[in-house]
């Protein structure tokens, strides 16, 4: 046979070869309009304009002064949940329905998440102790309203979106996002660390993590780390117990993957394994990230994540702790990103990085697990990782939109906050942290060295925040209050403090009570479970009794109104979901937050308390007294804009009309 | 035993060296590519080399004519049946045939699949990027002792060692600074063991463990097999997995070996006339 003869099977060969090896390149377009909004969560307008003028900040300065640069008006309440919906949308709670970080159902009382949704549970099949569930369960956003990148993504703008709060799911659109505030952790959470140690720690039933206790055995410690609970296969409850019900109660156990640690007999060092990962950590060292997978059904279904692991002390106590397990961007189990293959991409540039909304461990300062020097490790940590994909973002963009968001500046003003003022009950001196919120704006000004770099003149350019912040020096206990007002009775007094989610409320006499972090309810009949107060006047007059009572707080010790402003919903808001947010949203003044009980309806036996927690700054405040940002490379043509204002004009950028719900203005013009 | 084993390795380990030496600054999936080519083209030589092909392409040929009677006469049930079975026949008549010859394969087939996990399993260490260095004991009461790694200029050892009798090793983190090929060195008392680590040049020959046992010494190539009476067994660097990505999808080598060179070698025994 001659080569000629097999000329097809030598071509097919070398095509599959060109194919298999060929690297194809994939080239962007480019030129066009373009637009980079950097969302900095919490930057402060009072402490940017001080740093500023102290000389710390020159890339801020420098946009300030070649461009513009004012505060912007916050939502209220002022919190991030609520704001951000606010600059998605363009309209005002009424019209997207997220009115605090807990909403309650009116029906059974609890609370509820205004993040997202899970649907009910469809079809399933069940075998024995499984359960295959086969449709249903769909994670849906809870947030209404269109967000302003579906427009643009109508209009044919590219739009890449990293991080934005209150997007989890993505929106589905043809450009690109991935979600931010409001993403769970690998098991559902909001950021469930674990912790192992041989040494109970005080307030242990307290903490919001998983807290194993462990023993050092010949020089080993065996644990489990958790994952979320098992998808198909359910257990009775209690197995193994003595039950007094002949009904046998089923959940679904936690997948768990068992992991070891091989401390030297000497030197303060230990190795850690999980599944096929080995490391060697010093005491004091953080690991990096860890991918762990665990097993629904051996070899055939598993869900993937990823943990840092952190040696905080070999001996004489134990002690180790994992990040909140995150869901794994290489191999997402859940919606995290538009489009779902994004999440794998980014992994492919970034390497793992944390997926969950807020990483920085604030629970683990406030529950004592991390010292203040070991969350500002963590933090940066934080920073770091996100500080790098702004690198990959300002590389790679070329046209359209891209929004990319910071959280580091928002979550250590609310842990740092403390170190640096010196009237702050939990005042503690500590060089290093006494700067940590400015170094956090310091680095911000790197940040935004960079961006400036790529900034020509086709570029806007929008810095912007979503609220400020304040001291928290004492918390208010509304439920307290209403119940010292006579508007809120208990079953019985004697236990006034003991339960939360109003166990212990007497609602055949309770005209309103407290929920959320700043939502005041009337008990309204046909609306609340066991409503008294019939709608319409009788409400009316209730609201204003309470505006009036409300503004008439005083707290003795300083002579001062813990509240300055008091918002009664109907008249403010606007929308079809106005009547499932509070009927007041009270507005605190500088140095007072709601307190810790009040939120989940827990009285206290005082009214207005020290804070005591690590948690020192706050912006749940009269939405006047903490402003966010707006800086920009063009004019600012309101003299008072507002976070709708910005809505509208990121849209107008592009020459994209705002929908006739939104509630704003252009406020950005060209120099 | 293992010195031939270790002269076999050593001149493999040149060849592929010379071989893979154009596509060091392409990624590994060219190298890969490549050697799979070579690789289905020789593997199919040597089956018709070895191999009865006068009756190999018999069995093969009547498969054929038994498949195409089974379409032309699939109403007729008793013949089809018969059909089959004389395909099932002839089936097992064509491996018999392959037997000797895939035995032989095997021998030049493994010699190569060392050679690419050494290349292609694990990837040499990122400049900076920290990596794990264990060493296996023979006796346990040998961690009583002093053991010691000593490290080259550009290597820094940043933890103590972590000594774990259950498992009879010790084991040290490293971060290596400066890109090359450097030695390691283990002292256990007046004994010394040397182990390279390889950092900073792109993909390329990374031997992870270097061993005292024989079979080790055969699959894992690239360093010569530790003395029977050191106190040592084994030390292995923990070198992180090679990324080999084939169309944007992560493969593993082993898999695409198999796969490419099979498509390749397929591809081409027409060309060869050999028949499979």
């Amino acid at each position: 046979m001659t080569l000629r003869a097999h000329l097809p099977a030598v071509r097919a060969a070398i095509a599959l070869f060109a194919v298999i090896l060929g690297a194809a390149g994939c080239g962007g377009g480019g030129g066009g309009k373009k637009v980079i909004v950097l969302g900095i969560d919490g930057m402060d307008h009072g402490m940017l304009e001080a740093f500023i003028a102290e000389g710390r900040l020159p890339n801020f300065a420098r946009l300030a002064e070649e461009g513009d640069f004012s505060p912007l008006e916050t939502t209220m309440p002022p919190l991030s949940p609520v704001a951000w919906s606010t600059f998605i949308t363009g309209m005002d709670p009424g019209g997207h329905g997220v009115f605090d970080f807990l909403h309650r159902d009116p029906e059974t009382m609890q609370p509820v998440e205004p993040f997202y949704t899970i649907g009910p549970e469809g079809f399933s099949l069940e075998l024995g102790a499984w359960t295959l569930p086969l449709t249903g369960g769909d994670v849906e956003l809870y947030r209404r309203g269109q967000a302003w990148w579906e427009l643009l993504d109508a209009a044919g703008i590219e739009t890449t979106i990293f991080r934005m709060p209150v997007n989890y799911p993505p929106v589905d659109t043809g450009g690109r996002s991935f979600a931010g505030m409001g993403t769970p952790d690998f098991i559902g959470g909001h950021g469930t660390y674990s912790f192992y140690t041989d040494f109970p720690p005080d307030d242990m039933a307290a903490m919001t993590g998983y807290v194993e206790i462990v023993e050092v055995v010949n020089d080993r410690v065996e644990a489990q780390l958790h994952g979320p609970p098992h998808p198909f296969k359910q257990e009775p409850v209690g197995s193994g117990g003595f039950s007094v019900s002949d009904e046998v109660e089923y959940e679904n156990p936690d997948l768990v993957v068992d992991f070891e640690v091989l401390v030297d007999p000497d030197a303060p060092v230990a190795k850690i394994v999980v599944q096929d990962t080995e490391l060697v950590l010093n005491e004091g060292e953080w690991s990096d990230w860890v991918r762990v997978d665990f097993d629904a059904i051996p070899y055939v279904f598993s869900f993937s994540a990823v943990g840092r692991f952190y040696l905080q002390e070999v001996r004489p106590d134990f002690k180790l702790y994992v990040t909140p397990l995150q869901i794994n961007p290489e191999d997402p189990h859940a919606p995290i990103s538009n489009p779902a293959s994004w999440s794998t991409d980014l992994h492919d540039e970034l390497g793992p990085f944390y997926t969950q909304e807020l990483p920085e461990d604030t629970k683990a300062f406030s529950e004592g697990v991390f010292s203040g020097r070991e969350f500002w490790d963590q933090s940066q940590f934080v920073f770091g990782e996100r500080r790098r994909a702004l690198e990959y973002f300002v590389d790679t963009f070329e046209e359209g939109l891209l929004f990319f968001y910071f959280s580091s500046v928002d979550q250590g003003s609310h842990m740092l906050y403390h170190y640096a003022d010196t009237e702050h009950p939990m005042h503690e001196p500590d060089e290093l942290l006494r700067n940590g919120i400015r170094t956090l704006y310091e680095e911000m000004d790197e940040a935004l060295g960079r961006v400036l770099e790529v900034v020509d003149d086709d570029t806007t350019l929008i810095v912007m925040s979503d609220h400020g912040f304040a001291p928290f020096y004492w918390g208010v206990n509304l439920n307290t209050w209403l119940y010292e007002q006579g508007y809120l009775a208990l079953k019985d007094p004697s236990q006034k403090g003991r339960y939360p989610l109003f166990v212990n409320v007497d609602w055949s006499q309770t005209r309103a009570y407290a929920f959320g972090v700043g939502g005041l309810y009337v008990n309204q009949r046909g609306r609340d479970r066991d409503g008294i107060v019939e709608p319409g006047a009788e409400t009316a007059r209730l609201l204003d009794d309470l505006e009036r009572d409300l503004l008439a707080m005083v707290d003795e010790r300083t002579g001062a109104n813990p509240i300055s402003l008091v918002y009664q919903t109907a008249e403010r808001f606007n929308g079809p979901y106005l009547d499932q947010g509070p009927d007041i949203i009270v507005g605190y003044n500088r140095g007072y937050r709601y307190s810790w009980e009040s939120p989940l309806g827990q009285l206290s036996d005082e009214i207005i308390a020290d804070n005591d927690d690590e948690w020192s700054g706050d912006h749940l405040n009269d939405y006047r007294l903490v402003p966010g940002v707006l800086l920009t490379n063009q004019r600012i043509s309101l003299d008072s804009p507002a976070l709708h204002d910005l809505t509208v004009a990121v849209l107008d950028e592009f020459g994209v009309a705002p929908l006739p719900e939104m509630i704003g203005e252009d406020t950005i013009e060209a120099r | 035993m293992g010195a031939l084993v270790n002269l076999i390795n050593s001149v493999l380990t040149r060849i592929f060296d010379v071989i893979c030496w154009p596509f060091r600054a392409l990624p590994p999936i060219w190298a890969l590519g490549v050697i799979s080519f070579a690789s289905g083209i020789f593997l199919v030589w040597l089956f018709g080399k070895t191999s009865d092909q006068k009756r190999v392409r018999e069995v093969r040929d009547r498969i054929r004519g038994n498949l195409i009677g089974v379409r032309l006469f699939q109403h007729e049930i008793g013949v089809v049946l018969s059909l089959q079975g004389k395909i099932f026949g002839d089936t097992f008549r064509f491996m018999g045939l392959a037997l000797v010859p895939l035995l032989i394969m095997l021998v030049p087939v493994l010699l190569i699949m060392t050679q690419l996990q050494l290349r292609f399993d694990v990837r040499p260490l990122e400049v900076g990027e920290p990596v794990l260095v264990k060493a296996l004991v023979r006796e346990a009461s040998t961690l009583d002792g002093t053991i010691t790694l000593e490290v080259p200029e550009g290597v820094t050892v940043e933890t103590p060692p972590v000594k774990i009798r259950s498992t009879r090793e010790i084991v040290w983190r490293l971060r290596v600074d400066r890109p090359g090929d450097h030695a390691l060195v283990v002292r256990v008392g007046d004994e010394v063991l040397e182990k390279r680590i390889v950092a900073g040049r792109g993909w390329g020959p990374a031997a992870y463990l270097r061993s005292g046992h024989t079979l080790d010494t055969l699959l894992y190539p690239g360093e010569p097999p530790i003395a029977a009476d050191h106190p040592l067994e084994a030390v292995e660097v923990a070198y992180p997995p090679q990324d080999l990505s084939l169309l944007g999808i992560r493969v593993n080598w082993l898999i695409g070996f198999l796969i490419l060179s099979m498509a390749f070698g397929f591809a081409f025994k027409g060309v060869l006339g050999v028949e499979v």
